[in-house]
């Protein structure tokens, strides 16, 4: 069933997402890019006391906006203890659809941001 | 069922009888914006002889709008294919034996239909490669590297395949710059501007037939004149990959220099390609690869190269595929290209109505069908060509999505990507509506 990869929870994230935005003087941040569709995505970390804040810009497909949106969601609150080594199969089971070969770059464009915005700082 | 790959054996005037077999197997009103005479042949007649239109696809019917990248292959061409490797297979050229023999002659007979097929003046200016790009690599390769020195240009055009700009960027390094000519506002080529580019630097234009995103058809005996009364000089390649298999090419009339296509886009197997080029241009071009084939005699420090075509094909070439390509060409022969054409003007026409009637969505090229092949790129506002493509897949329709191997055109069109629609002779408007009715579902699962 293809379809199930448009739930509810997907649409509403790439159609209202919780954590679209740029964060001023961030401390880790990065763009990645995916030169067969033409997404974007550019993920800013900011820690505060140790605790981080996630948002993302950028544009693409529902499943690239909404996954690098769950992602944010994920890294707030945690330390970057906590988020460094997330792999992606933590990212697939957080978005809780079924990903196929073509899509999974949709689906883990926000976690290449966030691997590189690691190794770069800010 | 009737068998469709039958009847195309009919020769042409006995169409009548076609018709009658095929009238009636659908809702005719599926049919009634296709005129008589098409009406017997394409749609749900012609799909009897594509075993793969057979299939569902996640439960529902295959409808394939992806042929401008590889169309779908009839049943005689595949039937071909098997028949050499279960009856025939052997190498060519050089067997004194039976199965040798047959297929040197299937071989050989297949490059005959080629030169028939687009007009070419002997069969000596058809050699065969892997497909288009590798046609427009032996230009470069063995002419242009041979023939163009430090600030000499060649004019490409905003509208080309990578395989048409990919292979002309490597020359930049020996010092030959590249220009390219814009499209007008009504996404048709700026012949102005195209005049007034070449100069006497420009050795080589090099320029597609039938945009593979616009859909647009170049006016190419028009550009040719404009480009050879300015530089009678300048040679001129057409990239013909998504001309040959829709409209009747003329390369005698054209008078194009060079002109390459891909069997896999016209009914044929993937894996053949065929560069035309005039016979008094291939006799000075050195050789593109070198080894077995393309000789007449070896010595230990020297060789005498092989008459044409041959001189161009080294090594066992792909026969069975050629062989096949053959199957493909007959086949396309019996319907006539004419009514090829024909046909993707009324689908795409109907198309263009349905497609525009749709909330926020951009159609990118001419609005006259007439004017272009039946390619069709579009966007939907808010909508991604991944998901559009995805949910469609979801219904059976199979449609591309992303840059459609044209990032320079994506740029001036100033979007990332698009989707893309694209007919054959399998299509009718029945497809059509199947595709309106899935866009109708991605706007309500994407909540647009
Ligand atoms: C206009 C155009 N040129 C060239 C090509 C390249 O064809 P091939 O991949 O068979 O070499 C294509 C195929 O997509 C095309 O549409």
């Amino acid at each position: 069933m293809t379809l199930d990869i448009y739930a509810e929870e997907i649409i509403d994230r790439f159609r209202n997402p919780h954590n679209f935005g740029a964060i001023e003087s961030a401390d880790f941040e990065a763009e990645e890019y995916n030169p067969l569709c033409g997404d974007r995505i550019k993920l800013q970390i900011k820690t505060h006391d140790g605790r981080l804040t996630a948002k993302f810009s950028g544009h693409g497909c529902a499943i690239s906006q909404a996954s690098a949106d769950i992602l944010c969601g994920e890294i707030k609150n945690k330390q970057i203890s906590e988020i460094e080594n997330l792999k992606d199969d933590d990212v697939t089971k957080l978005l809780n659809i079924p990903i196929t070969g073509t899509r999974l770059k949709c689906a883990l464009l926000g976690l290449w941001a966030l691997r590189s915005a690691l190794k770069n700082g800010s | 069922m009737a068998d469709f790959s039958n009847a195309i054996k009919i020769p042409q005037d006995s169409k009548e009888k076609c018709r009658s077999i095929f009238l009636g197997q659908e809702n005719s009103a599926e049919f009634s914006l296709v005129s008589a005479p098409s009406r017997a042949l394409f749609g749900s007649g012609i799909r009897q002889d594509f075993p793969i239109l057979k299939q569902k696809i996640n439960g529902k019917r295959l409808v394939y709008l992806d042929s401008a990248a590889t169309s779908q292959k009839p049943k005689v061409m595949i039937d071909a294919l098997k028949s050499y490797y279960e009856k025939y297979n052997s190498n060519i050229h050089r067997a004194i034996h039976t199965l040798g023999e047959q297929a040197t002659e299937e071989y050989e007979s297949t490059r005959k239909k080629v030169a028939k097929f687009i007009n070419a003046k002997s069969e000596k200016e058809i050699i065969f490669v892997r497909n288009t790009t590798e046609a427009i690599n032996l230009v470069a390769y063995s002419w242009a590297r041979n023939n163009l020195k430090a600030g000499d240009e060649i004019i490409l055009t905003i509208i080309e395949h990578h395989s048409n700009i990919v292979p002309w960027q490597q020359l930049q390094e020996n010092g030959i710059k590249l220009k390219f000519v814009d499209v007008n506002k009504n996404y048709e080529l700026d012949l102005k501007q195209l005049e007034n580019s070449v100069t006497k630097s420009t050795k080589l234009v090099s320029l597609t037939h039938v945009s593979n995103v616009l859909g647009t058809i170049n006016p190419i005996s028009e550009i040719v004149k404009i480009i050879k009364e300015k530089n009678p000089d300048a040679k001129i390649l057409i990239d013909g990959a998504q001309a040959v298999p829709h409209l009747k090419v003329n390369v005698l009339e054209l008078d194009c220099d060079f002109y390459a296509f891909s069997s896999h886009k016209m009914l044929g197997p993937t894996g053949v390609g065929v560069l035309y080029a005039k016979e008094e241009l291939l006799k000075e071009m050195k050789p593109f690869l070198f080894g077995g084939d393309m000789i007449k005699k070896v010595g230990k420090f020297e060789t005498e190269f092989n008459d044409l075509p041959w001189k161009f094909e080294a090594g066992t070439p792909n026969i069975a595929d050629v062989i096949a390509f053959g199957a493909a060409i007959d086949y396309l022969e019996n319907i006539g290209m004419e009514n090829v054409h024909t046909h993707e003007i009324e689908l795409t026409k109907y198309a263009l109505e349905k497609l525009s009637e749709i909330k926020d969505i951009e159609i990118y090229g001419s609005k006259d069908a007439k004017q272009r092949g039946g390619v069709i790129a579009f966007n939907i506002k808010g909508a991604h060509p991944h998901d559009v493509a995805q949910i469609l897949d979801g219904e059976g329709i199979a449609i591309r999505s992303g840059h459609a191997c044209a990032m320079p055109l994506m740029k001036r069109l100033g979007v990332e990507s698009v989707c893309r629609a694209s007919f054959y002779i399998y299509n009718y408007k029945k497809d059509v509506n199947a595709m309106i009715k899935g866009l109708k579902k991605v706007k309500k699962v994407l909540k647009l």
